[in-house]
């Protein structure tokens, strides 16, 4: 098991270096010059070499002036002991931005990854056990209406229907992190949690279903039940487990929906996670936010598909076996 | 009485600029000072010093009974500013809450632009082209206790102008040009140009994050290093109390402030909070519902909002106008740029797009004074589009691209004109595009036809403001090369005389709209701020007025 935790963390690293690779591509290839939009912009009197002259020491303070090559090993070289550079707008550590802001969208994610699997995983099983019954028919209605509902549209509804009609929650725009007031920091999490999760319980619970309808039919489980065992055991632990795998691989693709849903829900809830960070930085052109936000939340996603790969292997221990 | 009303007294007496420049030599040639006189001077007769005891104050006094205390919560519509160093603020980002916080030497009036008020300056003169002179409040303290004088005065000017602040204005700004900063004793300060220029004023007004004059003080900024962004320490109405990053910002009031209003010290409110909601939608909810006190709105939500517990204050106007590429392509010819201003109905446009919260562009606004009140900008006149078409070989229409940014009412305008001028045969291209993606396609690589934004509002500063847009710059290099504009701004620009630069920056405004064409002006659009009705004494930061001024709100009582 050790051999294929190391081998799974060492195939991570060539992925951890395409990803700096193609993030620090990315924003070079870019159109538009952030220095030149730091600079106040001048008149017809202006001296054009002055202002040439201001751009360039601009450029140089920045190291923006290096080949892109070595700009990147620069960039590289400081993101590997933690130093994403400076904001351009904010004049603020990268760095310090992003350990403010992470905890914020982590805490965010585990409560929609929460919410997702408390509701799909039970409502997929009740469907695909209780097959074209009501059961089956609400939960794929519930399914796909909520699959089909855009993030920031359903944010919306929860706000005016929680919020403004029944006042059962406060509204977005006074956050406070959970770790500070529990009670208050739930109580303001858990609407765009919710909406967070949306696309993602929906997306599980029809996974769960179909996993489930292919297990059920499968050999094993009817055997188990010509043991004479209790349907629940039947269910919960023959065919639920071995139909979790593929729910499992998607539990940590969930983490993709977490960082790229947070980017719009973090907007509407008025939350300072890393979300409504990148989305400024992409508006103010800040290039060393918006690098520092891709390059770490590559990283985590990464990182919880690494993980989930080792979960993986312990569920099933024909992987590794096989693997290895 | 008002500058307006001064620089009118001094028009009527027939002050000319030789007898203005004769009169002022008693204190030095009087150059800018001419304006100085114009922008709040104690009278006409012959200094151009101004001294801040006779000064009406910008923005409103308490005109109803009102009480002190309570917590005043405003909106912000991303994080409450990235830094609160104003020698830090990157050109654009303006911060409302560094005005809370820090003071200039003077600051433009909101209502009469171009009336300077004093902050930290209780006068100043002009007593040669080339030297400005600020005698400075005696007894200013900082919030940490610190005094403010003129050494302290010093070292900010020199902070701002050293390597690594975005302001650095000795490259590009109106502080270009600044050769030496001298300090006479604690209470004066005075800076030196290299050369005279009519709008040198203009580098020591504060708005939050421009010109020379944001006073931080020395020992919290050397005490705090690079972390003074979020330890900001000022001398402004308003102490930092505490920020929680991305969300929230809290001031509590200064109590040694020492701007009054008819003997009433500002600012009245205990506690002023900046909170982060992005959302329009979210921000009304939260302003009807009163968590926060003020925020600012979307046009169409004006008739939402509106009711017996909240009003509207307008902000703005900002000029929204067709930027056309004046080196190559269709818009090189000024008769097609006329056949585009004639063929735009701008009323229909305010009314329609921007829900009313707009007005037809018509130059110079009214409340500068450099506004010619005769000038009615474009007509809408398809027959006379169709004519300055005709002339230019295109009677039957012609076709360009707009690059515009895809969010909010600028599309919907441009979508709107689309519509319009079809039946003249006008096919309009809408390029979505991000800002600096066309910024560095139009203004540096000179591509593309044009494109519709913000532009800067005209009649701020002491020549009108044609510059920017009026002859190619280093940095819009698309702008027209006109012999005739450029040398009618080196003209504004050397006339120091005030009564004499009106008449030419009113011709060069007719020649810059209606002749040039440097910008197809569209609509002034208005930033609504919906307030709640308990709230009074809310107003604009000027000189862009995009933003609120926080140091005079207050409960009513």
């Amino acid at each position: 098991m050790l051999v294929y935790i190391v081998r799974r963390l060492l195939q991570a690293l060539p992925v951890l270096f395409f990803v700096s690779v193609a993030v620090f591509s990315m924003v070079q290839l870019l159109p538009g010059d952030p220095v030149r939009s730091l600079i106040p912009v001048g008149d017809q009197t202006v001296d054009p070499a002055a202002y040439e002259e201001a751009v360039q020491r601009v450029r140089h303070q920045y190291g923006l002036d290096q080949p892109p090559p070595v700009q990147y090993l620069r960039w590289l070289g400081r993101a590997s002991r933690g130093d994403l550079g400076t904001s351009i707008a904010t004049r603020q550590q990268v760095s310090d931005m992003i350990r403010h802001r992470l905890p914020v969208t982590i805490t965010l994610g585990l409560m929609s990854a929460l919410i997702s699997v408390c509701i799909a995983i039970p409502a997929g099983v009740i469907a695909a056990v209780n097959r074209n019954s009501w059961q089956d028919v609400s939960a794929t209605v519930f399914s796909l209406t909520t699959v089909a509902m855009p993030g920031f549209w359903l944010g919306m509804l929860l706000i005016l229907v929680f919020v403004v009609w029944l006042g059962w929650l406060p509204g977005p725009g006074s956050y406070v992190r959970m770790w500070d007031d529990p009670v208050e920091g739930f109580k303001l999490s858990i609407l765009p949690a919710v909406a967070l999760s949306g696309f993602s319980t929906a997306a599980l619970m029809r996974l769960t279903r179909s996993s489930m309808l292919e297990v059920l039919a499968q050999d094993f489980v009817r055997t188990a039940r010509a043991k004479g065992l209790a349907e629940h055991t039947v269910v919960l632990r023959h065919a639920l487990r071995n139909a979790a795998l593929p729910v499992i691989t998607f539990m940590g693709l969930q983490a993709i929906f977490v960082f790229s849903g947070s980017v719009i829900i973090e907007r509407l809830f008025a939350i300072p996670g890393v979300g409504s960070m990148a989305i400024d930085a992409i508006f103010t052109r800040d290039f060393p936010v918006i690098q520092g936000f891709v390059l770490v939340t590559a990283t985590v996603v990464v990182v919880i598909n690494v993980a989930v790969d080792i979960i993986y292997g312990i569920a099933n221990p024909l992987i590794r076996v096989g693997r290895s | 009485m008002n500058s307006s009303n001064r620089y009118r007294q001094a028009a009527g007496r027939g002050l000319t600029r030789r007898g203005l420049l004769s009169r002022s030599a008693l204190a030095g040639v009087g150059v800018a000072g001419a304006a100085l006189v114009g922008c709040g001077g104690d009278d006409d007769s012959s200094s151009n010093k101004v001294d801040i005891n006779d000064q009406p104050t910008a923005t409103p006094r308490p005109a109803v009974a009102f009480k002190r205390g309570g917590k005043h919560v405003s909106v912000w519509e991303t994080e409450p500013s990235g830094t609160l160093d104003p020698h830090m603020v990157k050109p654009g980002f303006v911060a409302p809450p560094a005005i809370g916080v820090f003071n200039g030497f003077i600051r433009q009036d909101f209502e009469d632009l171009g009336k300077i008020i004093g902050e930290l300056a209780s006068s100043w003169e002009q007593p040669d082209p080339t030297t400005f002179v600020f005698k400075l409040r005696s007894g200013v303290k900082f919030h940490d206790g610190t005094d403010y004088n003129a050494e302290i005065a010093k070292w900010n000017a020199e902070r701002i102008t050293s390597s690594g602040y975005f302001m650095e204005g000795k490259y590009t700004g109106s502080a270009a040009g600044i050769i030496k900063i001298e300090t006479p004793d604690l209470l004066t300060i005075k800076f030196t140009f290299d050369k005279p220029k009519v709008d040198s004023i203009e580098a020591f007004y504060f708005s939050g994050g421009s010109g020379l004059s944001g006073a931080v003080s020395r020992k919290a900024a050397e005490a705090a290093g690079k972390d003074f962004w979020k330890n900001p320490v000022g001398t402004g109405p308003y102490k930092l109390k505490s920020w929680d990053f991305g969300s929230k910002i809290l001031f509590e009031r200064n109590p040694d402030y020492y701007e009054q209003i008819k003997g009433e010290k500002l600012p009245f409110v205990d506690e002023w909070e900046f909170i982060a909601l992005p959302d329009p939608a979210v921000r009304v909810i939260n302003v009807k519902s009163g968590k926060v006190s003020s925020t600012k709105i979307e046009p169409d939500q004006v008739a939402d909002v509106e009711s017996s517990s909240i009003y509207v204050v307008k902000g703005g106007p900002e000029p929204l106008q067709i930027y056309p590429n004046h080196q190559s392509g269709i818009f090189k010819d000024a008769r097609i740029r006329r056949a585009l201003a004639y063929a735009i109905d701008r009323e229909a446009v305010a009314k329609t797009v921007f829900f009313g919260q707009a007005q037809p562009n018509a130059g110079i606004p009214k409340r500068s004074k450099w506004a010619d009140p005769s000038y009615t900008g474009f007509p809408y006149d398809p027959k006379r589009a169709k004519d300055e078409m005709t002339a230019a070989g295109f009677p039957n229409g012609f076709e360009f691209e707009v690059m515009v940014l895809p969010t909010g009412a600028r599309t919907k305008a441009v979508e709107f004109m689309q519509a319009q001028v079809a039946p003249l045969g006008i096919k309009i291209k809408i390029l979505p595009m991000e800002s600096s993606a066309y910024v560095d396609r139009l203004f540096l690589r000179v591509e593309g036809d044009s494109f519709f934004a913000l532009t800067g509002t005209l009649g701020l500063n002491e020549t009108g403001g044609f510059e920017a847009n009026a002859a190619p710059t280093p940095a819009r290099k698309q702008n027209p090369n006109d012999p005739k504009m450029i040398a009618m701004i080196d003209k504004i620009k050397s006339t120091f005389d005030a009564n004499a630069r009106k008449p030419l920056i009113w011709e060069a405004q007719k020649y810059y709209f209606n002749e040039l064409v440097a910008l197809v002006p569209v609509v002034d659009s208005f930033r609504p701020h919906a307030v709640r009705a308990e709230w009074q004494g809310f107003a604009m930061v000027a000189p862009d007025t995009f933003y609120p001024d926080f140091r005079q709100v207050r409960l009513k009582a």
